[in-house]
């Protein structure tokens, strides 16, 4: 993975002892809260309903094993014991104090890390395929052009002061575990017929109140004019996109409203303008990059090993845990494994110090030191030997980290909701732990299959609900919590947004009527195979309506 | 409302700024809005005194090229500290346009910008509220390196 050098070093310590003086000149009373707002926001201070909370970025979700140690150091010391991994790969703290953050962005910026830009209306952290390198369908390792876009758009003095925030995701694979069609631009890694390297790139998509798939802007732009381009859409974002009304501010609203191929021909147009080399990457810059992202030394090992299949066979247990969280690596005899943070009635992406420790322990001991976090708020050990898979699962299963249900209907993602956000409408963790329990069992969710069931507590939809095959939203009529269901969302290469069912449900009936769905799915599946999702997109909405509302 | 350069304020700025529906005098160094410069183009040809513009932030400067090339000044406008499309204009007039002569921001600019809007191009600063030199300086000093090449830098993306 990627290691600082001096440079980015010295860039993150200047950055956390201005932030350090910023602090102190509110404290001190010389900047309002409305001045200190959005130098705050930039570092990724947040102030929720209880507390301040601080979002750390976990470049396109790649962590050392000391790195996550530290973020464990810093969950013990300045907050509750514990930290929540987010939708955009990154790190929470629900409960810093104002003037510990400060000491914390030093502790960061000692293991090569840092809060900038991971909120505020500006480029966020730059998301990925958390299986980048080692997935068995990758094309193009995407990671370089994340930690170059990373560099690229750290303090970026033109786009600071954007209309609204602004995300960015890449992946190089066909599987697309990114979500990059639901993202301000999205990029895709790929080889053009003369096997250039280049990158399709898609622009304003989104979810929020008005979700949007992503539209091709470019099918295909060269390795070198990668940052060039991103200026040339930015800047006509930045200077068209509207800022009269918050909720129309994103990218998207642009696109939208101007037209694809109007805002494409705006976008060419400046590109055409640009000094393109005084914005390209410093000559060699890549490649520097790019040393870094070499494999590790795999050895030469045997792709299913007898020991294993014996393991299988024996614990039933372990096998379940294999089916559901263990993918494909491209290295015979090694495997993929993820760990699930939703353990059955608890709260999505929470990690305790203690697990982080040991994640950190067991990173160092089966895979190389790496740790990546998903976008689905699970972790992935993405290195690990298949003739060790039943020793991890053992340590794994001993701390509760154990829980087989990767992809599965417990496998939700959550925001935080009314529990913390100053958004809110409803809670959201609450509904998510009820339908875990109700599903606990995991034959029933094997059964079941893959179902991605996605919860947001507003219609600002950080839960990604529009995008789920199940997606609840939490709203609020005349202060009674009630949740709408959309059917037939998908976050993948298949993106599409979801559909409202009908009238929305109490909190108390939500579990209950995903129960209802998921009976009639496995009544109208053809084979085992077919997924739900496949079945809402081959029958429609209408024989789950009927099922849930019949009787009303 | 004072002036900052390089830091500090200017005592004797010879910058005067028109009314959007004002006369135009004969001489003098003056900031004319630039839909006033436009209808007083001919009149502004024969002007005995320095030309400067004061420029929306809604418009493409690009469509005022030749005007722009007249002008020893250019000010462009931060509205509210979040408004970032002078930040885009700046970039166009230098790097697009060549642009080269002063360009100054008018408006609600924090010291903490102040880095930002030097790197885009500007050198002038017409701010809000009180000027604390102490502030100023610590607060657009922090930050010595940067991944993107900045305006009139020799050497490119990070290499400062
Ligand atoms: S979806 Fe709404 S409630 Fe949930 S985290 Fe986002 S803003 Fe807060």
């Amino acid at each position: 993975m990627y290691i600082y050098d001096d440079f980015d070093e010295t860039f993150v310590r200047e950055r956390a002892a201005q932030f350090r003086d910023q602090v102190e000149r509110r404290l001190s009373g010389e900047l309002s809260e409305e001045q200190f707002r959005p130098l705050r926001l930039m570092n990724g201070v947040y102030l929720q309903l209880h507390a301040y909370m601080l979002r750390v970025a976990v470049p396109y979700g790649t962590l050392s094993s000391k790195q996550l140690r530290q973020l464990a150091m810093i969950a013990k010391k300045y907050d509750k014991g514990y930290g929540h991994f987010t939708t955009r790969q990154n790190i929470q703290f629900n409960w810093p104090k104002l003037e510990d953050l400060p000491d914390i962005l030093d502790d960061l910026a000692d293991v090569g890390m840092h809060a900038i830009q991971t909120s505020g209306n500006c480029i966020r952290n730059v998301t990925s395929d958390q299986w980048a390198g080692v997935a068995s369908d990758e094309v193009i390792d995407p990671r370089p052009y994340a930690e170059l876009m990373r560099q690229w758009s750290s303090l970026h003095p033109e786009f600071s002061y954007l209309p609204r925030k602004f995300k960015i995701a890449i992946t190089g694979a066909d599987s697309d575990r990114a979500a990059i069609a639901f993202h301000d631009i999205g990029l895709q890694v790929m080889k053009n017929k003369t096997q250039e390297i280049g990158f399709r790139v898609f622009v304003g998509g989104g979810l929020g109140r008005t979700p949007m798939v992503g539209k091709v802007v470019r099918d295909f732009i060269g390795v070198e004019d990668l940052l060039p381009y991103l200026v040339a859409i930015l800047r006509a974002y930045n200077l068209e996109g509207r800022r009269d009304n918050k909720y129309k501010a994103r990218i998207k609203i642009l696109v939208h409203e101007k037209g694809i191929e109007a805002f494409q021909a705006r976008v060419e147009e400046i590109f055409e303008g640009l000094d393109k080399d005084s914005l390209r990457a410093q000559k060699g810059e890549l490649e520097r990059i790019e040393a870094f992202f070499t494999l590790p030394d795999y050895e030469t090992l045997d792709d299913k090993p007898a020991s294993l299949s014996k393991e299988r066979a024996e614990n039933s247990a372990f096998h379940a845990w294999v089916m559901r969280n263990v993918a494909r690596h491209r290295q015979a005899g090694y495997a993929i494994v993820n760990i699930s943070l939703k353990p059955h009635g608890g709260i999505p992406g929470d990690a305790t110090d203690e697990q982080m420790d040991l994640v950190a322990d067991l990173a160092d001991a089966y895979s190389h030191g790496e740790i990546r976090v998903t976008h689905e708020q699970n972790l992935v050990l993405a290195h690990v030997r298949q003739d060790q898979l039943f020793e991890l699962w053992q340590k794994l299963e001993a701390a509760g980290l154990g829980t087989a249900n990767l992809g599965a209907i417990t496998d939700m993602i959550t925001c935080p909701g009314l529990d913390f956000c100053t958004l809110a409408t409803a809670r959201s963790i609450p509904i998510a732990q009820k339908i875990s329990n109700k599903f606990s069992d995991i034959e029933r969710q094997n059964e079941i299959g893959d179902m991605k069931i996605k919860i947001s507590g507003c219609i600002n939809a950080c839960g990604h609900h529009h995008a789920g095959h199940i997606g609840i939203l939490g709203l609020n009529k005349k202060g009674e919590e009630y949740y709408q269901i959309t059917l037939g969302g998908s976050g993948a290469e298949d993106a599409a947004v979801g559909e409202i069912l009908g009238p929305g449900f109490a909190a108390d009936d939500v579990a209950g009527a995903i129960d209802t769905l998921v009976n009639r799915y496995i009544q109208l599946r053809t084979t085992a195979d077919e997924r739900f999702l496949d079945v809402v997109n081959r029958v429609g909405l209408e024989p789950f309506k009927e099922a849930l509302y019949a009787d009303h | 409302m004072p002036i900052i350069k390089d830091g500090n304020p200017v005592s004797d700025d010879p910058w005067v700024l028109l009314e959007e529906d004002g006369d135009v005098p004969s001489s003098g160094d003056i900031i004319v809005p630039l839909e006033l410069a436009q209808e007083k183009r001919e009149r502004l040809s024969n002007h005995a005194g320095r030309l400067g513009l004061l420029v929306p932030n809604d418009v493409d400067v690009e469509d005022y090229a030749d005007l722009i090339g007249k002008a020893e000044l250019v000010v462009l406008q931060l509205p509210a500290f979040t408004d970032g499309r002078a930040y885009s204009q700046a970039r166009i007039l230098r790097d697009v346009l060549g642009y080269e002569k002063e360009l100054r921001v008018k408006g609600d600019a924090l010291p903490d910008q102040a880095a930002y809007l030097k790197r885009c191009g500007f050198d002038s600063f017409d701010i809000e509220g009180d000027f604390n030199a102490d502030i100023w300086q610590r607060a657009s000093s922090h930050m010595s390196k940067s991944y993107q090449r900045n305006y009139r830098d020799k050497l490119a993306h990070r290499s400062l």
